[in-house]
């Protein structure tokens, strides 16, 4: 109870927010919340269960500003128009006062130019596209996880150490997957001068025809291989990999890969030794997380998945910055919530004035297999700010 | 390498043939164009998983766990068979379409709510694992044995077709459902019998594709419109040209991700339309019979009776005078409605008058969307006016193809070149932005509020849907029907359908560019899913829900779908599940849609 | 000059001979009927007539036009009128629609968007309505017509075409015996008033020779008798043909 207690307090952010008072019965807070759960289960369930842990938190600590929070949801479906309606119905009918949430890049993106068009506060959850806070960014528009950009950042180190000299890559044929690919070449090639990129797949978001795609990377004869593929696709492209044994005496570096909704099915196929990112569950120590995972587990009697994560830090985020801003207007929020520092299950995160993109990072680490499950080992916390590309670059890509 | 991925295109053909296997010989006999097909193939899946997975992991009890699971399947279908599809073997075959969607989305719910939103692999045997090596490459065991599976299924359902009195009957009602009635065979047991065997068919084909794969949420909708292909290419009915399609698709597919990798999303579609084009019976195929109860079902176009224009005008003026009392959301739901009435009027403008129904209308939609959405930089809102004039060029190229066909075939055509220009749109990333779309298509300052964007689309699509039943009652239109009415006549009297079909293709692509246009302005931004096989099952649910035989149906159709959807949306999780028990039961209620219905019950004892 | 002329007319179908070499002609206001035992190539002969299968060999002229070869499309707007053994009309219109959508195709008026087709040629198709005898049902549905009526506005609609040549296919099929003289005398009216040259197939013998002018007997895809009623009846082979077997078996 205790445990729960804290980590309410520290993910809600009151502590470093003085201007907390009291909730005296005042109307709570509305955020509008828009999500792909129908499309994207796995994901956004898990996702769901976290920002709902985090809302019950921060009403059983008192709320913000004085009031208690409202988290009005609705399902998009996984379609860009839907989304866009139902970010009106939320604006215009429920009166929220922001938005947030979304999975998919594209819908993503579509929100954001809501938000900049109706000049209403949305903040972003999981859509990794790079474009979201900066070749498409504004002032009304932030993000919290970490992007393509960052992610391709953090895998490209260890992935110069492979010192391999052909690569291929297996990709989802969408922005999120095209732009993984495109950074990875990007900083590899100026990392390790000479690499070769020698085929690339694209097979398509929940398609893959796995055989022929490792059949047709195996022709290529690769050093390793950047995977970008995640759910039911990984799980295919994993197992014809094994049996074809596409994965033996090359190294892989696989982005999302050690998140535990994509680990978990992979089982005891999972490969061992990719370099992947994700979210280490059942290994993690620190104080900010065993409590984040203590409080999950009482609640919803399991354990946490990365969705979880991003969807209690997204509150977290939001409540961060309502507090920082003093009031819930928009332009207010829209400057208030820069520089606004946050609790994550990961650690402390801050949303970055510049671009408006959050410094939640993420574990990157191996792939190992444990008692006939997939577990992520010699992993390490890479905090997003030091995935981010310099402020010069940053204000080329980003319009004023 | 070669041979490699040749075996693998084989195996990959294998479990697609089972599902297709079934999907056409439940067609062949009953006549019932099965969307559900791919749902049994979903639940084989699961049902596989959970049997498989308490199972020993043996090859010996592998076998008999796919058996177990087939004989599953089956049972569902007989329950479905009987339960709901028996109701609607007489209801037109479009209709049917429609019912056996509402039960896709039921059963999709069902399976979340049975067996959550995870996807759940089969842990892998060591046999499954097991790999041959063959000129120095790994195949994996299992490919060759799925190798096999694909022509044993097909030897034993031609054996069963051809040496048991059962087979004999099921192809004898294949070729004349009537004469085998009028033999004093019980048809109910017969087709349910079909039926059990199909599903039978499509459940294994699911249970036997979990080594490779995963069951998962997303195999009804993947499957079903591969093993549509698959009968479409093979020629409706044909179970050889079933298995000769899957084995082209399979290997051309294995071998197109090799040298086309970006491809993969249209390869199968290119494929069909190539068919179609050169045979428009598919590969094994004869000429298709008029489409079954259609001919039956239609009924005198009348012009509206004074009670029916009170309405209608009545219904316009509140929609009218809205903005002054409708909230911000309602009214973009209002905007919503009127793009959906005419995206539906042109659409029952070629499948009802026209008698070409289709599946690919969000084609048009789609291209009028982008045409606005690109024009929108260089001229704003002028780019309306580009979007039907985009559409029904791009319609008139690829109608020229698609009005030589007619029935089921025509409508995978159009499906096939929906897909090509929604790949087209979803690749083009430098021009359209892929899936990102194109964001800031918003209206000029002068319509931007809410209010005036309202009545501005409202009478370009109350407009434009008057302007196509003006159509319907004049010459051209009559000509139209008439040329769908009895194109043996219609030649007689010196009509030239080809070309009267062709006009009404365009003349509906334009219609629907222009509702597409309108709706990229009011949702700002434009995506590929614009020409997503969704947006055109969406068309085919309003208008069907409406009724294709009267000129109101696809009007009330719109309405009440759009307001149906949004409505589920909001207050339901289970949204799926509540649409598709919403149509399968409107379905029943409404055989002739909505419109039609209450047509008929306004007729009733009335000298017709 | 003869409304329709045909010479050494050809066609086989995988090397079966189904039509050798037929000619003959039809003049205005006649009454030609084609007959045959089954298989003698009436089908055939009949539907390379109409436009529906593309001769080998021979020519077909209407007037003074080669129209050899030539669809049924081109045929209907050069006045060549046709009803079909099992009744092809437009379900879904009224009777006078029915007359009223010929009549738009044969005064080219369908490519027309706008106007009402409701008030085109109403008048007209009143009047041909009435000719046949249907006035009263010219608001029915097409679609729940009696099999007569039907027959009765298919005559309709071929008239609508101002034909010159009206080829009628079994027109009688399917009618009950009062109906079918009835019909037939309907068409000879039209023949005499109108000067239509009418060629039609029937298998009722009674209708064949109590209203042709003329009669063509086919057997195995060549003519072997041509000539008027008591002609026909007289002629040894036309007898042996039809009643060949009756002959053999019930014989001497």
């Amino acid at each position: 109870m205790t445990l729960t207690r804290r980590s309410a307090l520290a993910a809600a952010g009151l502590l470093a927010a003085p201007a907390i008072v009291r909730a005296q019965g005042n109307t709570p807070i509305r955020i509008g919340e828009i999500n792909s759960y129908t499309a994207a289960p796995a994901f956004t369930l898990p996702y769901r269960n976290g920002w709902q842990l985090a809302v019950e938190q921060v009403n059983a600590a008192g709320g913000v500003l004085g009031r208690k929070i409202e988290v009005i949801s609705r399902d998009d479906a996984g379609r860009p128009p839907d989304a866009i309606r139902l970010a009106g119905e939320l604006l215009d009918d429920q009166k929220v006062d922001l938005f947030a949430g979304s999975f998919l890049s594209n819908i993503g993106l579509a929100l954001s130019d809501v938000a900049k068009q109706r000049k209403k506060l949305f903040v972003g959850g999981e859509p990794l596209t790079d474009a979201m806070v900066w070749e498409a960014g504004h002032r009304y528009c932030y993000r919290l996880r970490p992007s393509t950009y960052m992610q391709a950042a953090m895998l490209v180190d260890d992935a110069a150490k492979l010192n391999a000299k052909r690569w291929v890559t297996v990709s989802p044929n969408y922005e999120y997957g095209q732009s993984v690919v495109k950074w990875f070449k990007l900083m590899l090639a100026k990392k390790q001068p000479g690499v070769e990129f020698v085929a690339e797949q694209w097979p398509a978001l929940g398609k893959i025809d796995a055989g022929a795609t490792v059949a047709a990377l195996a022709a290529a004869k690769p050093d390793a291989i950047l995977n970008a593929t995640f759910g039911p696709d990984l799980t295919n492209f994993v197992r014809q990999g094994n049996t074809r044994g596409l994965f033996e005496g090359r190294g892989v570096v696989s982005v999302l890969t050690g998140e535990p909704e994509y680990l978990g099915p992979l089982a005891d196929e999972t490969p061992e030794g990719w370099i992947v990112t994700g979210y280490p569950v059942e290994s993690l120590t620190d104080p900010a997380n065993t409590a984040f995972i203590a409080a999950y587990k009482a609640r919803f009697n399991e354990l946490p998945k990365m969705g979880s994560v991003v969807g209690h830090a997204l509150i977290s985020s939001i409540v961060a910055g309502i507090a920082k801003a003093g009031s819930v207007d928009t332009e207010k929020m829209a400057d208030g919530f820069a520089g606004a520092s946050f609790d994550t299950p990961f650690g402390k995160a801050a949303w970055r004035a510049q671009d408006h993109q959050g410094t939640l990072g993420t574990y990157v680490g191996k792939t190992a297999l444990k008692d006939g499950k997939g577990v992520m080992v010699n992993w390490r916390y890479v905090d997003g700010a030091a995935a981010l590309p310099s402020d010069d670059e940053v204000k080329k890509m980003r319009p004023a | 390498m070669l041979l490699v991925q040749l075996l693998t295109g084989l195996s990959s053909a294998a479990s697609l043939f089972l599902v297709a296997a079934g999907l056409t010989v439940i067609f062949g006999v009953t006549r019932v164009v099965n969307f559900s097909h791919g749902s049994l193939t979903m639940l084989g899946a699961y049902i596989g998983w959970s049997v498989l997975t308490r199972l020993p992991r043996g090859p010996e009890w592998f076998v008999l766990g796919i058996v177990l699971t087939g004989l599953a399947t089956a049972a569902i279908g007989v329950v479905l068979e009987t339960l709901l599809l028996r109701r609607i073997y007489r209801a037109p075959e479009l209709l049917q379409l429609l019912f056996t969607f509402g039960i896709v989305l039921v059963v999709q719910d069902a399976a979340l709510w049975i067996w959550g939103a995870n996807d759940l692999p089969l842990p892998r045997a060591p046999w499954l694992r097991a790999f041959v090596v063959i000129a120095g490459e790994r195949v994996p065991q299992y490919d060759l044995i799925l190798i096999a599976v694909g022509p044993l299924v097909l030897g034993a359902l031609w054996l069963l077709f051809t040496r048991t009195r059962w087979g004999i009957l099921v192809r004898a009602a294949t070729q004349d459902r009537d004469m085998v009635a009028a033999l004093g065979v019980d048809q109910k047991r017969l087709f349910t019998s079909v039926f059990a065997l199909g599903a039978g068919l499509a459940g294994i084909g699911g249970a036997l594709a979990l080594p490779d794969a995963s069951a998962n949420l997303q195999i009804d909708l993947n499957i079903i419109t591969d093993a549509f292909v698959v009968v479409v290419v093979g020629g409706l009915g044909s179970l050889p040209g079933a298995f000769l399609a899957s084995v082209m698709i399979g290997v051309l597919q294995s071998f197109g991700i090799v040298l086309i990798p970006q491809g993969t999303l249209v390869i199968v579609f290119v494929i069909m339309a190539g068919v179609l084009v050169v045979r428009p019976n598919g590969l094994l195929g004869t000429a298709p019979s008029a489409v079954h109860g259609e001919a039956a079902s239609f009924a005198p176009i009348r012009p509206a009776v004074p009670l029916l224009r009170w309405i209608g005008g009545a219904g316009l003026a509140i929609a009218a005078l809205a903005p002054l009392v409708a909230g911000p959301f309602a009214l973009s739901v209002l905007t919503e409605m009127a793009i959906a009435v005419l995206f539906a009027a042109s659409l029952h403008f070629m499948m009802g008058p026209g008698g070409m129904a289709s599946f690919g209308h969000a084609a048009w939609f789609g291209i009028g969307a982008y045409a606005a959405a690109f024009a929108v930089k260089g001229a704003g809102m002028g780019g309306l006016v580009l979007a039907p004039i985009v559409a029904g060029l791009a319609a008139a190229l690829f109608g020229w193809f698609v009005v030589r066909l007619s029935g089921v075939y025509l409508a995978m055509l159009t499906l096939a070149f929906a897909q090509i220009v929604w790949a087209a749109m979803f690749q083009a990333v430098d021009l359209t932005g892929g899936d990102n779309g194109i964001l800031g298509v918003w209206p000029a300052p002068w319509a931007a509020d809410r209010r005036v964007f309202y009545w501005l689309t409202l009478a370009l699509c109350v407009g434009g849907a008057l302007l196509l039943r003006r159509i319907l009652y004049a010459p051209f239109g009559y000509a139209l029907r008439a040329a769908r009415d009895s194109a043996l006549r219609a030649e007689a009297i010196g009509l030239d359908a080809g070309r009267l079909r062709l006009a009404a293709f365009v003349i509906a692509g334009a219609a629907a560019g222009l509702a597409g246009g309108l709706s990229a302005f009011s949702k700002g931004s434009v995506f590929p899913g614009f020409v997503s096989i969704a947006r055109s099952v969406d068309g085919l649910l309003m208008v069907l829900l409406g009724g294709v035989q009267t000129i109101a149906g696809p009007i009330i159709g719109a309405i009440a779908y759009t307001g149906l959807f949004d409505l589920l949306l909001l207050v339901t999780d289970f949204w799926r599940a509540a649409l598709g028990m919403a149509i399968v039961v409107l379905v029943l209620a409404f055989p002739h849609g909505i419109a039609g219905t209450l047509h008929r019950a306004w007729l009733r004892g009335r000298p017709a | 000059m003869s409304i329709l002329a045909v010479n050494g007319l050809r066609k086989s179908f995988g090397g079966v001979q189904a039509v050798a070499g037929v000619g003959f002609a039809v003049e205005e206001g006649e009454m030609l009927a084609l007959i045959g035992p089954n298989g003698a190539g009436k089908s055939t002969c009949f539907n390379m007539l109409n436009g529906q299968i593309r001769p080998d060999g021979g020519s077909i002229r209407l007037g003074a036009t080669d129209i050899t070869g030539l669809p049924p499309r081109r045929l209907a707007r050069m006045g060549v009128g046709r009803t079909f053994q099992i009744t092809a009309t437009f379900a879904s219109m009224t009777v006078r629609e029915n007359v009223q959508m010929a009549l738009l195709a044969h005064h080219r008026g369908i490519w027309r968007f706008l106007r009402p087709a409701a008030a085109e040629h109403r008048d007209e198709a009143d009047r041909l309505l009435a000719r046949i005898g249907m006035a009263e049902q010219a608001e029915r549905a097409a679609g729940i017509l009696a099999y007569g009526d039907l027959k009765r506005l298919e005559l309709a609609i071929a008239l609508a075409g101002q034909p010159r040549l009206l080829l009628m296919d079994e027109p009688t099929a399917g009618m009950a015996p009062a109906e079918r003289v009835a019909l037939m005398q309907l068409a000879r009216g039209l023949a005499t008033s109108e000067r239509i040259a009418i060629l039609f197939t029937e298998h009722d013998m009674d209708v064949v020779f109590g209203t042709a002018d003329r009669i063509l007997v086919l057997n195995r895809g060549e003519l072997i008798a041509e000539g008027s009623a008591d002609a026909i009846r007289a002629n040894p082979r036309v007898r042996e043909v039809y009643l060949g077997s009756g002959a053999t078996t019930g014989g001497h």
